[in-house]
């Protein structure tokens, strides 16, 4: 189960608006390898994990990426706060703004929404585990992305902040996958739900 | 501390504590990560109590038994 705490992981404080922006971040919200694909990956993949550490680390880290879609839904909504009409026209923004207006939708930048065709969950912890480390550093990639298109320090110190914890996932990752191979590879472990 | 201090410090607690938990995932016979995490546990227990009491509840079940129902008046975290 789940218990909301009314706070953020990494506190989100925007106080330019920049609508551009915003739907640049967005991706980063529904978009191939934003937080909503992590989350719902590795909290998808968990039931099928075999070993001890292999199940904490994915609930865990699917926990921790439902808390930054959460940021960066809270980044996306600052930077869109109390538009004119003006800055929508000019800046790109109407092609989102003409269905969503300022609310929070999951989908990537240029407007395709969140599929789940972005995830994979195989049933085979070997290769999860695999499709996890590429998604922490396409995730990370996307990162250094926005920070080479966006200039507002706010901004980018909770992106930084964002883009650090993947690279912390992605060790984990590999930590986890280098154990379970060992153990796969000496018997000590079968994989799960499979009597073939 | 103020109200905005004593939340940084939380902040900062939770998030030591959320990268021990990962750690302690891959690492579960590391004694020394979990002495951190339980340490570091222990400060934030009870600094989130004298949050509750000074500041706002945190967590739902910490509401005051006073109306109106604080969980739903005080502002949410996006809205900084």
């Amino acid at each position: 189960m789940w218990k909301y705490e009314k706070k953020l992981l990494y506190p989100v404080k925007v106080k330019n608006k920049n609508p551009r922006l915003a739907q640049i971040i967005l991706s980063q919200y529904g978009g191939p390898d934003g937080e909503l694909a992590a989350s719902l990956r590795y909290l998808s993949q968990r039931f099928a994990m075999p070993t001890n550490e292999t199940q904490a680390l994915l609930n865990d880290i699917g926990n921790e990426e439902l808390s930054h879609l959460e940021m960066v839904g809270a980044i996306v909504y600052q930077l869109t706060r109390d538009l004119d009409s003006d800055l929508v026209k000019d800046s790109g923004f109407y092609n989102y703004f003409i269905n969503h207006a300022t609310g929070i939708y999951p989908a990537n930048t240029n407007g395709t929404p969140f599929d789940a065709k972005y995830i994979a969950s195989t049933g085979d912890p070997l290769a999860d585990l695999n499709e996890n480390l590429a998604a922490e550093q396409k995730a990370r990639a996307t990162y250094d992305n926005i920070l080479r298109l966006s200039d507002d320090p706010d901004v980018n110190d909770v992106i930084k902040f964002l883009r650090e914890r993947e690279i912390v996932h992605y060790q984990r990752f590999a930590e986890a996958l280098t154990d379970l191979t060992e153990k796969l590879n000496s018997r000590r472990v079968m994989t799960n739900g499979i009597n073939l | 501390m103020t109200c905005d201090q004593m939340l940084t410090r939380i902040n900062e607690l939770e998030f030591a504590l959320t990268d021990l938990n990962l750690y302690l995932d891959t690492h579960p016979e590391n004694q020394e990560a979990l002495d951190m995490f339980t340490r570091l546990s222990a400060t934030l227990k009870s600094m989130m109590y004298d949050y509750n009491e000074k500041c706002k509840a945190l967590r739902l079940h910490d509401v005051p038994n006073e109306v109106p129902f604080q969980w739903a008046s005080t502002k949410w975290p996006w809205q900084a």
